[in-house]
């Protein structure tokens, strides 16, 4: 009798069948070659030639090509006593879908854990953001990493001033070899008259340079040119992007329009980017400061002085080149400038230096939140884990390893610290946008105030931040959750997947579904 | 399937494979279930011997519309005989198996308008 099968199995063997599932084929089409055999015996075929048409009947067509793309790939079969992967991945979105159900059904304490760790994340990253931005970014000229304050100091009492007086800072104008620009800038109030009502404005009088040294250039005509320092041409300011906005409705046209400004009459020559705010936040006009010859006091320090070095000099060559002349004036002017000294300070660092010293002890302060945050969260975990116990006795019991449950209970501090940080990141939205709103007195002396916001590194260090408050709160819970004696643990009585088993198993069998075989 | 005794165009031979052997295999398992054998001899039967469906082309297609739903296999023990696989009609089946003999009606139809050509 003719071995059906056998050429079947190898026609099939090209293909990466079931074991299941090609016995079926074989079978089915080893009956039809039978049967196929017997009715060519019947019409008078000898055996040979029945066996021969049969064969090349069934080889004549691509039925490999056809059965390949409707059968399903057959992959190894699962070892009993191993995991199918071993990857560390492996189960991970099964994980995540059994914390989202634990969370589910305990809505209560999900609640309470997330907005906790929600309120721990939401004040670092607020403070993160703020304290970056103040203390790190206040500022975004081009010249940035260049610039420098220039103050004076009183070498017998170390007594560091601010400002200067116009007589040393045009000495130092004069005679020094170091800088590209050295700016004098003097704040004061102006009296807007050309609203219905006066109104007094925050400005600042600017020496030549003044915007050649940060680098920046006006959003709308122009900044200051040499002409403009001379005292006898028309008067000019230039305008910030906000008063621009509230005080002339952002009027595209408004170079060459005239305002008065303490009684005179100014020419708008310019208007400044949205984000300019030098040399404090809410400054809102710029004109030029016209150095009144016949003011030399080297008593009345009223100046702030900044200054851009040329490329290739460092800080202490700068600082040395205007002490030179400092010690110049020393002489020539021993009454007012005795042991008087010059310090040079890189502008950022000048400006913040307020902020930074603040810096660690508002985020320890922060930290310390959010780990009392943690702690709490993690002892509600503990409090879960621990009446999971039993559960996880038995997982463990049937081979789960350890590692694996605790990836699940980590998997469900995970989850909450998901819905934490997103929710601190809301609140840290709304906390930075209620700061920014506080009152301009207090605002407009803080460089880069106006700036805080959520930026990408605020939104990375909440993700880390996020991650870690997870790690932390699941930690303990993880650890000594799984820490189970089995055998005393199971001998117990309690409510646990055994007991919803055996209930189960007393309504009656599941039902049969095919397709789970 | 192939067309016996007939030097069909190759590409006719493709369309007439295509758009007949599912309509056919569907008509044969209308009345009752049957096992792959018993359907390719009855093609070749009814047909005159004009048409053959070989094990190699028949199963692939059988497996096929098994998997569309259209036609549901099942093996059937019988007291001293092997087992067999019969395959019946789905509600689905039922569905295209109307459409199918519809399409066909009107090409028919058609056919017979242009070229007198009277499938009856």
């Amino acid at each position: 009798m003719q071995d059906w099968e056998k050429e079947i199995r190898e026609a099939l063997s090209q293909l990466p069948l079931r074991p299941l599932r090609e016995a079926e084929i074989v079978e089915e089409l080893s009956q039809h070659l039978e049967d196929r055999y017997e009715d060519l015996l019947v019409q008078g075929y000898a055996e040979d030639e029945a066996v021969q048409k049969t064969l090349s009947e069934f080889r004549q067509n691509e039925m490999i090509r056809d059965l390949r793309g409707l059968e399903h790939a057959f992959s190894e079969p699962v070892e009993l006593g191993q995991e199918p992967r071993s990857s560390l991945t492996a189960g991970l979105w099964e994980d995540l879908r059994y914390a989202f159900r634990m969370l589910l059904s305990q809505p209560g304490m999900t609640l309470v854990v997330i907005v906790t760790m929600g309120l721990g994340i939401g004040v670092n990253t607020t403070m993160f953001s703020s304290l970056e931005m103040l203390a790190f970014r206040p500022f975004d000229f081009p010249n940035q990493e260049r610039l420098v304050t220039v103050g004076e100091r009183q070498r017998e009492t170390s007594f560091a001033r601010g400002s200067v007086t116009p007589g040393d800072f045009a000495d130092w104008q004069k005679q020094n070899q170091t800088f590209e620009e050295l700016v004098a800038i003097k704040s004061s109030y102006f009296d807007f008259s050309n609203a219905s009502q006066p109104e007094r404005l925050s400005g600042n009088f600017v020496s030549a340079g003044f915007f050649t040294a940060l680098g920046t250039h006006a959003a709308l005509g122009r900044t200051f040119t040499a002409e403009d320092k001379k005292i006898s041409t028309n008067q000019v300011v230039v305008l910030s992007d906000g008063l621009w906005r509230t005080r002339f409705g952002a009027d595209p046209q408004i170079v060459g329009r005239s305002v008065k400004l303490n009684e005179e009459i100014y020419t708008i020559v310019g208007v400044m980017p949205k984000n300019f705010h030098y040399p404090v936040d809410e400054g809102q006009l710029w004109i030029p400061l016209s150095p009144d010859s016949s003011d030399r006091s080297r008593r009345d320090h009223y100046l702030r002085v900044i200054g851009l070095p040329r490329r290739g000099v460092s800080l202490t060559q700068a600082g040395e080149d205007l002490n030179r002349i400092a010690v110049s004036l020393q002489s020539e002017y021993p009454d007012t400038n005795r042991g008087r000294e010059v310090r040079v300070v890189p502008l950022v660092k000048d400006a913040t230096r307020g902020v930074r010293v603040a810096v660690p002890f508002m985020f320890i302060s922060v930290l310390l939140v959010l780990l009392v945050a943690c702690a709490n969260i993690a002892n509600i975990l503990l409090v879960r884990a621990a009446a999971r116990q039993r559960d996880i006795a038995i997982r463990l019991a049937l081979g789960a390893s350890r590692l694996r449950v605790m990836r699940q209970l980590f998997a469900h501090s995970l989850v909450l610290s998901g819905f934490g940080g997103f929710l601190g990141l809301l609140m840290a939205y709304f906390g930075i946008k209620a700061m920014r709103g506080m009152p301009q007195d207090f605002s407009m002396f803080i460089p880069g105030w106006t700036k805080m916001g959520i930026d990408q590194p605020a939104l990375a260090f909440t993700l880390v931040l996020s991650v870690l408050t997870g790690i932390l709160c699941g930690l303990i819970p993880a650890w000594l959750g799984t820490r189970v004696e089995l055998n005393q643990v199971l001998k117990n009585d309690g409510p646990s997947i055994l007991s919803v088993v055996q209930r189960r198993a007393d309504i009656g069998p599941p039902e049969y579904d095919p397709k789970s075989l | 399937m192939a067309l016996k005794h007939m030097r069909t165009p190759s590409i006719l031979d493709r369309e007439v494979k295509r758009g007949s052997t599912e309509m056919l295999i569907l008509a044969l398992v209308e009345d009752r279930p049957r096992h792959g054998y018993e359907i390719a001899k009855l093609i070749e039967q009814r047909s005159d011997g004009v048409l053959q469906f070989h094990a190699a082309s028949l199963y692939p297609l059988l497996y096929r519309l098994e998997k569309r739903g259209l036609i549901q296999g099942h093996w059937v023990e019988r007291p001293s005989q092997r087992r067999r696989r019969f395959y019946k009609l789905t509600k689905a089946g039922q569905e295209i198996l109307k459409e199918h003999r519809r399409t066909w009606k009107e090409f028919f139809a058609a056919l017979d308008r242009v070229a007198g050509i009277n499938p009856a």
